[in-house]
């Protein structure tokens, strides 16, 4: 019965959370930018990304600290915050402005920029080529060893 | 602005789709619910993941009687229905070894980590078939997951070193456990055909 509850107490210590983002503006050129859990715990580790918005332009990246805080210079571009804490959890949030605005040569030449191509990550696309081979491969192998058992059958029948 | 009405959307006028997602998500992340809720949901969901296994396995059960018991029974559905339940094991146990392996500072990251969680639960679909004998298959996959989920513990001890917050020592405990728990089921089931008759013949006879 020990064993039992035991047992039953483990999803106790591994219940699901979200990853909150606290943004401040510090009103001097910088941001304060924290993670914490739903469930109080800090984000200490995770990965903060100030990403370009418009293209895939990583224009800062740190992790958090053990105070789960940090404290950025804003871009002059037009950003977006991401706090990238492990699988399914990811929080995006966009960029707050500079005292004077973004800089405006960068909104103009983003206006007169050729539209990019979207090309798929190497991720996608090597995890993409690597599934269609597993399933061809299944198919096969489940084709082979059907035939194999069915002649293995029809052996034992005669 | 003549203060007309624009649109109006009742909180109950939404498609099912809408429910069906907003119940995932809230499943998923349980926002500002208590542990007791938790744990209750997650025995709840456990029960029902069970009960649709159990459900299976009598399904599969019921076909192969249709053949004689010396005959091999080779059945899609039911490679299939290993690789779902036996195969996520291992693919799970992937996914934590990779989140300590993998560089911090890798381009896309997360969706490497995906990849390979998949590709591995698919490659444990293409072991299932290719095994004739079933019960090897699982017996293999689980020593596979009981063996990367007692790796994940030390590459997390390798890579960070020992953390004392409750919380994580908590969970490498119990990744240990389940990988050792793994590795003691995948010893303790039969493979060959005269063993697995005489497993559950011992099986009956206690009862």
């Amino acid at each position: 019965m020990k064993k039992i509850v035991w047992l039953l107490s483990l999803p106790l210590w591994m219940y699901a959370h979200t990853l909150l983002l606290h943004v401040g503006d510090n009103e001097d050129g910088t941001i304060s930018i924290k993670g914490e859990f739903s469930t109080g715990e800090g984000a200490s580790g995770a990965l903060v990304k100030l990403k370009a918005l418009g293209s895939e332009e990583i224009l800062m990246q740190q992790r958090l600290p053990n105070s789960s805080e940090i404290v950025l210079e804003i871009p002059k571009t037009p950003y977006e915050i991401i706090l990238d804490g492990g699988p399914g959890h990811q929080v995006h949030r966009e960029g707050i402005a500079p005292k004077g605005g973004f800089a405006k040569n960068t909104s103009v030449s983003s206006k007169n920029a050729t539209p990019q191509t979207y090309t798929f990550p190497l991720a996608l696309r090597v995890s993409l080529a690597l599934a269609l081979i597993l399933l061809i491969a299944t198919i096969t192998i489940s084709i082979y060893n059907t035939r194999l058992v069915i002649r293995s059958i029809e052996k034992k029948k005669a | 602005m003549d203060g007309s009405l624009i649109a109006e959307q009742g909180v109950l006028g939404r498609s099912w789709s809408v429910y069906a997602a907003e119940a995932t998500f809230f499943l998923h992340f349980l926002a500002g619910v208590d542990s007791i809720s938790r744990t209750i949901v997650a025995l709840m969901m456990l029960g029902c993941a069970l009960a649709i296994g159990f459900g299976v396995m009598l399904w599969l059960e019921k076909e192969s009687r249709k053949f004689e018991s010396n005959t091999l029974f080779y059945h899609g559905f039911g490679r299939l229905a290993l690789s779902v339940m036996v195969g996520v094991l291992p693919a799970t146990a992937l996914l934590f070894v990779v989140q300590w392996l993998l560089p911090f500072d890798m381009i896309d990251r997360v969706l490497w980590q995906k990849g390979l969680f998949y590709n591995a639960w698919l490659a444990t679909l293409f072991w299932s078939f290719y095994r004739l004998n079933s019960y090897q298959a699982a017996r293999e996959l689980l020593a596979l997951g009981g063996v990367l989920f007692i790796v994940a513990v030390g590459v997390h001890y390798y890579r960070v070193g020992f953390v004392g917050i409750a919380s994580v020592i908590g969970v490498n405990c119990a990744l240990f456990f389940v990988g050792s728990i793994l590795l003691f089921i995948a010893q303790k089931l039969p493979a060959s055909f005269e063993k697995r008759v005489s497993f559950w013949l011992r099986k009956k006879e206690q009862v």
